[in-house]
């Protein structure tokens, strides 16, 4: 490697993104990019530092009319603990909070770990149930993309080499009913590991019906995915709780043409789709626990 | 290509590096610099033995690069000869049985320091959480857990 | 009063402060770096390895190969069956083709990939079972068995003739990686005439030496091995040093500078010895009332290509194979299998984790199946001081043994808490509650077919000022050697412990002492100590006696002074050894401590196997979701029979660690192979246990001091983790309702046993 940038502003990055191409990378925290750069799967000629930046001013997750902007530049302690995402993104704020130590969320970034697009990736199934787009930011301009666009193959991604992806957009859903915005992470200890299959849900429960329905799974095919035919199975279905044994033939029916997942060391294919499915008896369990009023929902 | 030297602040004192492009902030400190009790336990951000605060927080120095650092603020463990909070949890923990083989120690002692700093008096889930991040083999963490507890005490003067 | 007292250990303010140096810390002039170059394959035939890129580029001083050895090509540590540097087959992934030696780590590690391997497949031998068959190919060319150990007791077959239940099964025991935070490494210095002198972070000094005054051809005289801070052992630096070192030796000698050689992780988890996997066939013959009335087992232990010291780890196993309970009856056959996968070593329990797994797990299936409770089962048969252990060997002063079952079910209230899960499991939830029980008795020290080093020296020194100095043959890897020592030394010699120094293990100033394992080194080295410092007392009493104008039978002592407890006079310590030095008395003795030889009998298994046994109990109790699998530890109590607690807070925190570690095994360290290769050697998917991972701890320490132990200590290094394992693997397999015979007991394991989804 020849050399290591630490540009003052996101447009000096983007000027130095443009400049080099395919020669050099962006790093944010680094705690995904610097262990493959060891490994030498990747040898890019620069590195090009954009841990100092940011790309929303006043803080890491805002409310823009009927947008959550989340600043994808922002360390994930930071989105954590913002106001903004607590409240309207709980679920995405639960996986942060999974993703690695203390130590690597205090640099780790949104930016990277979306882009880098791991298959088990933590933050993209709660993203993919916000239906979150993501902003490609390069020099003189933008595109928005929606994220499950953005996702093209296991750590594959739409970003071309000049682009930075600088923020997520999450449109507000208004709230009915009871809400339910839950993430799983499924691994076998309690702290920092990658997952062996992750789940997350975004459900609205009223007047004892399933209105909103959105479920997405990870680590389980070559990309995070939405399981859009069991999300309709249960789409207005009374939350009670033979919930899920009403659904489970649809489900079966449906996952295996939704997900596929492999053999590795970090579970067999068969045991990874078993936790797919407990998770969704899970959620169903959890929302017919809501729907009679013996737990809280993850209300706003 | 020639290059500038990576400045930075380690434990309050301004040095300026001849370091690779691609050199981990955690090589600097221990070949450049000789401060060798910051650890390289596994090289991939795993077990903190190399935990550093950078800008007050508590970073892997394994996967971060040097010159991530630049104009940054390092405190390592040898700053526990100047700095009165990370002499505390040094003694502390050497008293309360949570040192055995030592090698975890540099990384839990930051570890505490940044915990407590954010959170001065952590539960005890907060704090297993907040150690998360650090890996020992010797002690079960239990006196390592117990150590914060007597600090939390002493700095809340006995009411936690 | 030192001994009895947690005083802070004498070794941790530099550890926690950075100050305390380990390998990789040490600095020197002239200083060269050497990285190993190991096999590409987990067998094959070596055609040509061509060094010269290598050397020629930018930063490298020398790459040597097996033609470079000075001395003897051979590093194995029991049998001599393994090349320090291969010459013509490599037989595991972490056989050594060459060393690189450059000017920084770095431009070694980028030269070693310049070396040319040429290469043809062997066929690699994975199954220690199908290993043993006359079809098997062969893993090492003395032959896929190294050993085959037996126990034979009583008559077994007639004890299942009379049997009225008959039980069967097999259980797996996985590899263990010791995942001790500091890898490997050691720094050797080349002498100005022939001799070398490495620092190195290990457990057992003298084969160091072994192993280098082999390789370089020296007198043992000529290789100095002193201990570096040491980040962890577990018996996974017990033989394994020795190796690096000789290469680290090697270079240094033969380029005339020092020479450091540290392994990165991956190295260290890919390279170095796990605990063995063993596969465990029983059979149990009992009466329908619960008594034992004859076992069967037949283990294969891995042992990987080279022996090691597999067949040391395989007699423990063997020993230890039948549990703490009356067994008139046994045939245990243990067969030490080769086979091209990882290379099985010393690690913290040695053989009994893995048998003990399997045999408690048996107490509780038979418990099952006789509709007994798994605590009365075994209390039933438990073995007291009027019994013998499986080796024959009589208990009668092994303290309290059955006592440990008892207390351990009482602290843990075993039978209301199980009998409240079993309540609650029968509910609809998916969360279930399991609490399950491992009892073992541990055999304290070396087997008998290891008297041959079961000895270790000290040297003890009181300075003219009153302060001490101790050196012991043991190693502090960070368990507290140094400072249950230390407290030896400053008890007898009544000198604070703050003013008694220990002395980083050094071969230049005791003879060979044995290895830092087995839970010997309070006994061992404490006795030697214990033995040193009561010449020295001997030598200091009449002295104080004198000062304080008394006969020396009423003489007592303190930290810092001694004493006339009738008129409460004193005299200091400073006092006391000032005038003895003065007088040119002898302030210096050497130590020694051996235990006097056991009657064996390799032929049958029977015999005095060990010094003394441990007996140690743990409670576990669990909490297990059927929809993902999870296991969470909630609480282990520990009970543990440790003689005398020299230093109780450092005795807990062994038992703290021990847990932790059982627990590591029993549910999440899962080392991956295919055929001889790890899937998985780092930290990101080798899983250890984090402080979430941890249970609660209950310890209930029973102290019926032991005879021969120094102020009355056994050892619980080991029995500390021991049973932790089979208590775990218990409660899980109580709360699923079903057994489980392999660990680790992964989500995996529990969803495949217990899931709808994984047949469907």
């Amino acid at each position: 490697m020849e050399r290591f940038w630490n540009p003052a502003s996101l447009d000096e990055a983007l000027a130095i993104l443009a400049g080099e191409r395919d020669a050099v990378m962006p790093v944010a925290g680094g705690t995904d990019l610097v262990l493959r750069l060891r490994q030498g799967r990747y040898a890019p000629r620069a590195l090009v530092s954009v841990r100092h930046l940011r790309a929303v001013d006043d803080g890491p997750a805002r409310v823009e009319g009927a947008t959550l902007v989340l600043d994808a530049l922002a360390p994930l302690v930071d989105v954590i603990a913002a106001p903004a995402a607590r409240t309207h993104a709980p679920e995405l704020v639960a996986a942060l909070a999974t993703i690695g130590s203390p130590a690597i969320r205090n640099v780790a970034t949104l930016a990277g770990n979306v882009a880098n697009a791991s298959p088990a990736a933590d933050s993209l199934p709660p993203l993919l149930v916000l239906g979150a787009e993501v902003v490609l930011s390069r020099r003189g301009g933008s595109r928005t993309l929606p994220l499950g666009s953005f996702l093209t193959g296991p750590g594959r991604t739409a970003r071309a080499a000049d682009e930075l992806l600088t923020t997520l957009r999450v449109p507000l859903v208004p709230a009915t009913g009871r809400r339910i915005a839950a993430f799983r992470k499924f691994g076998k200890r309690r702290a920092n590991i990658i997952a062996s299959a992750n789940v997350a849900a975004r459900l609205q429960v009223v007047d004892g019906r399933l209105g909103l329905v959105r479920l997405a799974a990870g680590g389980v095919a070559a990309t995070p995915r939405r399981l859009g035919p069991i999300e309709a199975a249960l789409h207005g279905q009374p939350a009670t709780a033979d919930l899920f044994a009403r659904v489970e033939p649809a489900t079966l029916a449906a996952i295996d043409a939704l997900i596929h997942p492999i053999s590795d060391v970090r579970g067999g294919a068969t045991f990874k789709r078993a936790l797919v499915l407990h998770a969704i008896e899970a959620i169903c369990a959890r929302a017919a626990r809501v729907a009679a009023g013996e737990e809280a929902g993850d209300d706003a | 290509m020639t290059h500038d030297l990576l400045r930075f602040t380690v434990n309050g004192r301004e040095v300026a590096v001849d370091a690779a492009p691609d050199a981990r902030l955690l090589d600097v400190l221990r070949e450049s610099l000789g401060l060798t009790g910051v650890k390289e336990g596994c090289g991939e951000g795993e077990c903190g033995a190399c935990a550093v605060l950078l800008d007050g927080r508590l970073v892997n120095s394994c996967l971060l690069p040097a010159w991530s650092a630049a104009g940054g603020d390092v405190v390592t463990i040898e700053a526990g000869s100047t700095r009165r909070d990370l002499a505390d949890i040094e003694a502390a923990l050497a008293e309360t049985g949570g040192v055995q083989c030592g090698f975890c120690s540099p990384g839990f002692v930051l570890a505490i320091a940044a915990l407590l700093d954010a959170n001065p008096t952590p539960t005890p889930a907060e704090v297993k959480e907040a150690l998360s991040g650090n890996l020992c083999r010797c002690t079960g963490y239990h006196p390592i857990l117990a150590t914060v507890e007597r600090l939390v005490r002493e700095r809340t003067g006995g009411v936690a | 009063m030192s001994v009895g007292t947690s005083p802070v250990r004498v070794d941790v303010r530099p550890k926690a402060a950075g100050r305390a140096r380990y390998v990789d810390d040490l600095a020197l002039p002239d200083l060269l770096h050497a990285v190993l170059v190991t096999a590409p394959a987990p067998h094959g035939r070596l055609l040509a390895l061509d060094t010269a890129r290598a050397a020629a580029a930018p930063g490298v001083v020398a790459v040597l190969t097996a033609s470079d050895v000075p001395g003897e090509n051979q590093v194995g540590c029991v049998f001599p069956d393994q090349p320090l540097l291969v010459e013509d087959t490599f037989r595991f992934v972490g056989d050594r083709l060459a060393i690189v030696v450059g000017t920084t780590r770095d431009a070694a590690a980028r030269a070693a990939k310049l070396v040319e391997v040429r290469w043809e497949a062997l066929p690699v031998v994975t199954d220690p079972v199908a290993a043993l068959t006359p079809e098997s190919p062969l893993a090492h060319p003395k032959g896929n068995l190294i050993a085959h150990q037996v126990v034979r007791k009583g008559d077994v077959d007639r004890a299942f003739a009379d049997a009225e239940v008959v039980l069967e099964g097999v259980w797996q025991a996985p590899y263990q990686e010791h995942a001790y935070l500091e890898t490997n490494g050691v720094v050797a210095l080349p002498g100005a005439d022939d001799g070398v002198t490495l620092h190195v972070s290990m457990q057992a000094p003298w084969y160091v030496q072994g192993a280098v005054a082999r390789a370089l051809g020296l007198p043992l005289a000529a290789v100095r091995v002193i201990q570096a801070t040491t980040g962890g052992g577990f018996g996974g630096k017990e033989d394994y040093p020795s190796e690096p070192a000789a290469c680290a030796a090697m270079a240094a000698r033969l380029l005339g500078r020092p020479v450091k050689l540290v392994f990165d992780r991956g190295e260290d988890i890919t390279r170095s010895t796990k605990r063995h996997r063993v596969r465990v066939h029983l059979r149990v013959a009992a009466r329908n009332d619960g008594t034992l009335l004859g076992s069967e087992a037949t283990l294969h232990v891995d042992a990987g290509a080279y022996a090691g010291l597999s067949t040391v780890v395989a007699e423990r196993a063997n020993i230890s194979a039948v549990g703490p309970y009356r067994i008139e009856n046994a045939r245990v056959d243990t067969y030490v299998v080769r086979t091209n996968n990882l290379f099985g070593g010393a690690f913290r329990g040695f053989g009994h984790p893995q048998v003990a797994f399997a045999f408690e797990s048996m107490m509780d299936e038979l418990a099952l199946r006789l509709g007994m409770d798994p605590a009365e089962l075994r209390l039933k048969n438990a073995v007291g001081p009027d019994d013998t252990a499986l080796s024959g060997q009589p208990l009668a002063g092994s303290g309290p043994l059955r006592r440990v079952l008892e207390e351990a079910l009482t602290a843990s209230d075993f039978q209301a808490r199980r009998a409240g899960f079993d309540a609650l499991n029968r509910g609809a939830g998916p969360v279930r509650r399991g609490i399950g029980l491992g009892y073992i008795l541990y055999g304290v020290g070396l087997h008998a077919g290891g008297q041959h080093i079961e000895g270790s020296g000290a040297l003890v020194q009181i300075l003219r000022d009153g302060s001490a100095l101790v050196a012991i043959g043991g190693t502090e890897l960070g368990q507290g050697a140094a400072t249950v020592c230390a407290q030896i030394a400053a008890e007898l010699l009544a000198v604070p412990l703050s003013r008694v120094r220990a002395l980083p293990t050094d071969t230049a100033l005791l003879p060979d002492s044995g290895p830092t394992v087995a839970s010997r080194t309070t006994l061992l080295s404490g006795n030697a100590v214990r033995d040193a410092a009561t010449r020295l007392r001997e030598r200091l009493l009449p002295i104080a006696a004198e000062l304080l104008g008394v006969h020396p039978e009423r003489v007592v002592s303190g930290p810092g002074a001694w004493q006339d407890p009738d008129s409460g006079r004193e005299v200091s310590t400073v006092e006391v050894a000032g005038l003895a030095w003065r007088r040119k008395l002898k302030l210096a003795e050497s130590g020694w401590w051996a235990p006097p030889p056991k009657r064996w009998d390799t032929a049958r298994g029977q015999g005095d196997a060990y010094l003394v046994y441990a007996a140690a109990a743990h409670v576990a109790e669990v909490e297990v979701d059927l929809l993902s699998g999870e296991t969470r530890v909630l609480k282990v109590t520990a009970v543990h029979d440790v003689g005398r607690a020299l230093h109780p807070e450092m005795l807990k925190g062994q038992v703290y660690g021990g847990v932790a570690q059982g627990v590591g095994y029993a549910l999440m360290e899962d080392l991956q192979l295919k055929e001889g290769v790890p899937l998985n050697a780092n930290f990101t998917d080798y899983l250890i246990p984090t402080a979430l991972d941890v249970p609660d701890v209950q310890i209930v320490l029973i102290e019926e001091p032991f005879k021969d132990g120094p102020f009355g200590a056994k050892g619980v290094g080991e029995p500390s983790l021991i049973p932790c394992p089979a208590a775990v693997a218990n409660a899980v397999s109580h709360a699923c309702g079903v057994r489980f015979r392999e660990l680790p007991i992964t989500p995996e394991r529990v969803l495949t046993a217990t899931s709808r989804f994984m047949t469907s």
